[in-house]
């Protein structure tokens, strides 16, 4: 399984590569913008940042369904089928490989966030008012009375949505390949059934939790439960048409 | 060793393998014959495991194909597969992390063989230098059943004798070997069976000793009278 999530990580490098080059470009205009005292460069910098780290979020856990996809209709998918590993382990690397580089992706923007607060912080030779400042954005941009527990569970139901996201869109992937194998624009087939999926998903998650749109401790604990079971049926499904359907 | 029942692998427009049965012996270089589209490599994926058949079974000592029989079965497929990123030590790593039975050092030995280089990326390679690089990798696995489709390929005169040396020596008593190729008078010399296949079907099978008296041609001369 290592190995297999060591190889998914090397084939996807290059995007990280171009996020970090990225992400080294804003961070040099941030500090240029507050040494020089730029408000204007600060702002734009932190703006771009702010747009980079949710679209890089965003590419990073959809590139998994991209690679997948790569890996099913090209002669390199040999690489990984020739391997003598189960479509379980497969799929489960990938998954996993996914999660670990969203997670990774959310440390360095993190980390430069933090970073820069602290540099405008010895900027200014103030750590705690730079504090009181953020703290006081939230407090006025927000204006909510937040709960700790509502936070957990927001996290805990956002993750697991997340991931059944990527393996729906894996499951489209490989229906696609196999029951629709001839089908014409494969692509578009696999992007129509992830909606049509996603829609059923909502429903039956409605179904069972008629109040699910309002957000609640208990509600968002069930509806992670539902997403869950699904997540695992989807993963269920998506290694046996691997295992059973899918010739490369 | 390999059983094959009535192995059927059909597609909306046609039927690529139609009803082979085959059983593959342990020591023996196997050739399987025809031209291209009869068959021959869609066997071998159903064989490798990249190809699910429609019918038929398939098992190796007695376990259908599945991620076990890959651990003994190495399958030399006849399009340049590895990913762009590698060179040909990333290929050489790959096979060492994931085959078992994979050999470094010969792998190292058949690529100075092949006068191929270790820092080589593997994507810019020409067609005979990758088709050399396939082998490589494939033949430095200590594997049970060796697939090899088209190992002839694009690979010029002078090199073909490095390759089916690199063949023979992989060949022993425990270990077979199934190479398809088109080059018929090149394979003539090293086979212990011929198979051939026409549109999806066995039309003749044998050792080809048995063949070549009973029907008194040479394979070559029997391959063009069945395809002709």
């Amino acid at each position: 399984m290592f190995k297999l999530m060591k190889y998914e990580f090397r084939k996807q490098l290059l995007s990280k590569i171009v996020i970090l080059a990225m992400v080294g470009i804003l961070e040099l205009m941030f500090i240029y913008g507050v040494i020089a005292e730029k408000a204007n460069t600060v702002a734009s910098a932190v703006g771009f940042f702010m747009v980079l780290a949710f679209i890089s979020i965003m590419f990073v856990s959809f590139e998994c369904a991209f690679t997948y996809s790569k890996d099913l209709k090209t002669k390199q998918s040999y690489m990984l089928f020739l391997t003598p590993n189960s479509a379980y382990g497969i799929v489960g690397a990938k998954v996993l490989t996914t999660i670990a580089q969203v997670f990774l992706t959310g440390v360095v923007f993190g980390t430069v966030i933090i970073a820069n607060i602290l540099f405008m912080a010895a900027k200014y030779h103030s750590v705690k008012e730079v504090i009181e400042v953020v703290q006081q954005f939230f407090k006025e941009a927000m204006q909510l009375d937040i709960q700790m527990d509502l936070i957990v569970s927001l996290l805990v139901y956002m993750l697991v949505y997340w991931i059944l996201l990527i393996v729906i869109a894996m499951f489209a992937i490989t229906l696609t390949y196999t029951f629709l194998a001839n089908a014409k624009f494969k692509e578009l087939v696999s992007i129509a059934l992830f909606f049509l999926i996603l829609w059923g998903v909502q429903k039956i998650a409605e179904f069972i939790l008629p109040d699910l749109a309002h957000i609640t401790s208990y509600i968002m604990l069930g509806a992670t439960g539902i997403y869950l079971v699904l997540t695992a049926l989807f993963y269920l499904g998506t290694a046996w048409m691997l295992d059973k359907k899918v010739s490369v | 060793m390999l059983v094959c029942r009535d192995l059927v692998k059909s597609y909306r427009n046609k039927t690529a393998v139609s009803g082979i049965s085959l059983d593959v012996e342990p020591g023996k270089i196997y050739a399987l014959l025809g031209p291209n589209g009869s068959g021959k490599t869609t066997w071998m994926k159903i064989v490798a495991g990249l190809v699910k058949p429609t019918s038929g079974t398939i098992t190796y000592n007695g376990e259908p194909i599945g991620a076990n029989t890959k651990r003994k079965i190495a399958y030399m497929p006849t399009e340049p597969f590895f990913y762009d990123y590698m060179t040909i030590a990333n290929v050489g790593k790959y096979y060492q992390d994931f085959f078992d039975d994979f050999d470094p050092n010969r792998f190292e030995e058949l690529i100075k063989q092949m006068d191929l280089n270790m820092t080589d990326k593997a994507k810019s390679l020409s067609s005979g230098l990758a088709a050399k690089l396939k082998i490589a990798a494939t033949l430095a696995r200590k594997a049970e059943l060796y697939l090899l489709d088209e190992p002839l390929n694009g690979v010029d005169i002078i090199a073909r004798d490095h390759v089916i040396t690199a063949i023979l020596e992989a060949a022993n008593e425990n270990s077979s070997i199934v190479l398809s190729s088109h080059l018929v008078d090149e394979l003539e010399k090293i086979i212990d069976n011929a198979v051939f296949i026409k549109d999806g079907s066995m039309v003749l099978c044998g050792e080809a000793e048995k063949i070549r008296a009973e029907r008194g041609k040479s394979i070559v001369d029997l391959y063009k009278e069945i395809y002709a």
